[in-house]
């Protein structure tokens, strides 16, 4: 894990490597990787460029088109390409612009988990000691009340809506990262080029910041890209519970929680935007996986993939 | 062994009582408990009345020493909705939580340890290919949607279970289902990889050439050292399978604890949701406890004396 930021090419056993496939490639070869490469290109490109995408405004009801149903079936029609809801807005325009919700509360909740559950990891892995103990014990008693549980009673107080919901989840969700990265560096801070940099009289932050920090990204990158998808279901579940993204705005889990209501007559109200989120996950799980599996090969040979 | 227990008994006492002080300053965090409480048109002669009538307005540490007493006995006060003790409410529904995540729980790895096992010694096949998929799928999909689905196809269509669920045996099948999905999926992907690996191990081998039985060679030598990490992260499990609860509980009008805090979110029932979340922490450091115990039981390096 830790030979990628050093390049060394005398090194036979790199040499050897780089006959076979770099295991960057893996990222465009393999189908997994690709299909996830692919639906997230997808995604992100309807947030970025939701106005533009989208057939119709995602708000504008319509009350003379209301509960069509998706173009392929009865009484369908192509200005509406999957239908409309009871208030006759436009359901694909409102999944595009709920790609927007999702990838905004996923990558920014996660911007803020990161920094704060990094920070707590090295300063309690580095330091160690009644740093460490403290922390460690809060995050015992974070974890012994379920994360959705958790967010919930939080999210009261906050309220709704979206810069809440994802100052919520940014701060409720640390401890994942807090707990990889600590153990990481207790092991990394006892290694040679980090002890030189100590017995050389490197103060403590330029040593996790240039010695530490890159020892441990490859980790956070692989916990941060799983992060993404379990933030974006937990958002979809805040919102299908009320208390997160609030109508009339087009989020996938409100959307959902909408449609629940009407399965039996408009399955499709709850089933579309349901697609387009299992859909969004997986793909990020897929990289994940991926990054992984390339990031830390060790795990890979113990047969987690074929 | 019961210097063990006792150990862990104190120090999910320290957890419980600083989850406590979590609850309680939780109500405090956005200011005054009052205006949370209350709604929002409420004028301020009424809520200083309502401050008044619930002791808002006494020292704050006078206030947590009565929370802390009244938690002791298990009392938080009356329901601000139904008039009643909140603890009694919650515990009423304490239950039927459990029942379904137990049974959940059971579901999962009935069908995740045939399948993993199958999958890891059938590497490679279309079996294990279809498998994998399907577990990469289960744990992506968020548990509301996943309930709805269900409902659409096996309470709406087939109508083979009703739609609204309850802890009898046929209510409970698909709320189960929905809840035990994402445990399944991850024991069945941690037990396939497990079990590569302890088929290359040498005392798979040695038990095999000794002439054991193959069936007691899977069961006995391999699966009993797969299963380890399976084990491990149950706990985790079971905490993220608490708090998925609520979600699934709500989807399905479940009468537990998690459809009875979503309820009190709604009605702004402060009492019972600081009753649910010290509840749902004690249920979780014992389920912790008790999955420790098995574990040490199954994986005798795991000393529990120390």
């Amino acid at each position: 894990m830790t030979d990628q930021n050093t390049t060394v090419p005398a090194n036979p056993e790199r040499r050897e490597r780089s006959a076979v496939p770099s295991r960057w490639r893996q990222l465009v070869t393999s189908p997994a990787s690709l299909f996830s490469l692919l639906v997230l290109l997808a995604v992100g490109l309807s947030a970025i460029f939701a106005p533009l995408l989208a057939p119709h405004d995602p708000l504008a009801q319509n009350l003379l088109e209301r509960n069509m149903p998706p173009f392929w079936l009865e009484g369908g029609s192509t200005a509406h390409l999957l239908g409309t809801d009871a208030l006759g807005r436009d359901l694909l325009s409102r999944i595009i612009y709920g790609a927007r919700i999702s990838m905004i509360v996923g990558v920014a909740t996660v911007v803020i988990q990161t920094g704060l559950g990094v920070t707590i990891g090295l300063i309690a892995g580095y330091r160690r000691g009644w740093v460490d103990t403290i922390f460690m014990r809060i995050a015992d008693v974070w974890l012994a009340i379920p994360f959705l549980v958790l967010a919930i009673a939080v999210a009261v107080l906050f309220g709704p809506g979206l810069i809440n919901t994802v100052l919520v989840l940014g701060l409720v969700g640390w401890v994942t990262y807090a707990r990889v990265v600590r153990a990481e560096v207790l092991s990394v801070r006892e290694r040679e080029f980090v002890l030189a940099a100590r017995t050389m009289g490197v103060k403590a932050m330029p040593t996790i910041w240039r010695h530490i920090l890159p020892n441990v990204m490859a980790s956070i990158l692989v916990v941060a890209t799983l992060q993404v998808s379990r933030m974006i279901i937990a958002e979809a579940s805040l919102s299908f519970l009320g208390l997160g993204i609030q109508p009339p705005e087009a989020a996938w889990g409100s959307m959902i929680a909408d449609g629940r209501d009407r399965l039996s007559q408009q399955w499709w109200l709850a089933t579309m935007p349901g697609i387009a989120l299992l859909m969004t996950t997986l793909a990020i799980n897929l990289l994940g996986d991926t990054l992984r599996d390339i990031l830390d090969p060790k795990l890979g040979k113990r047969g987690a993939r074929p | 062994m019961i210097r063990f227990i006792l150990r862990r008994l104190g120090q999910g006492l320290i957890v419980v009582f600083c989850v406590s002080i979590v609850v309680f300053s939780l109500s405090w965090v956005t200011g005054d408990p009052a205006a949370l409480i209350l709604p929002p048109e409420a004028t301020p002669a009424q809520i200083e009345e309502f401050r008044k009538a619930m002791g808002f307005d006494r020292p704050i540490l006078v206030q947590y020493w009565d929370f802390l007493t009244g938690a002791i006995t298990l009392d938080f006060g009356k329901s601000l909705m139904q008039g009643t003790d909140a603890m009694q409410l919650v515990l009423e529904r304490l239950w039927p939580s459990l029942k379904l995540a137990l049974v959940a729980l059971t579901a999962s790895i009935v069908i995740a340890v045939p399948l993993g096992m199958i999958s890891a010694l059938k590497r490679g096949t279309i079996f294990d290919q279809v498998a994998r998929v399907l577990a990469l799928i289960g744990q992506c999909a968020p548990n509301f949607y996943v309930g709805i689905v269900l409902i659409l196809v096996f309470a709406v269509n087939l109508r083979m279970f009703p739609a609204i669920g309850d802890p009898s045996l046929k209510g409970i099948v698909l709320p189960a289902v929905t809840l035990g999905l994402y445990a399944a999926a991850e024991t069945m992907r941690l037990l396939r990889s497990g079990m590569l690996e302890v088929l290359g191990e040498d005392y798979v081998r040695t038990a095999r050439a000794k002439g054991v039985a193959e069936r007691w060679v899977l069961l006995k030598h391999a699966l009993r050292n797969a299963a380890i990490p399976v084990i491990t992260v149950m706990g985790l499990q079971l905490n993220t399978m608490m708090g998925r609860a609520v979600v699934t509980e709500t989807v399905f009008g479940y009468p537990g604890m998690g459809m009875l805090a979503v309820r009190a979110i709604n009605n702004r029932d402060f009492i019972v949701i600081q009753a649910f979340v010290i509840v749902m922490a004690v249920v979780v450091v014992a389920l912790n406890l008790i999955v420790d115990l098995i574990y040490s039981r199954l994986d005798p390096r795991i000393s529990v004396s120390d």
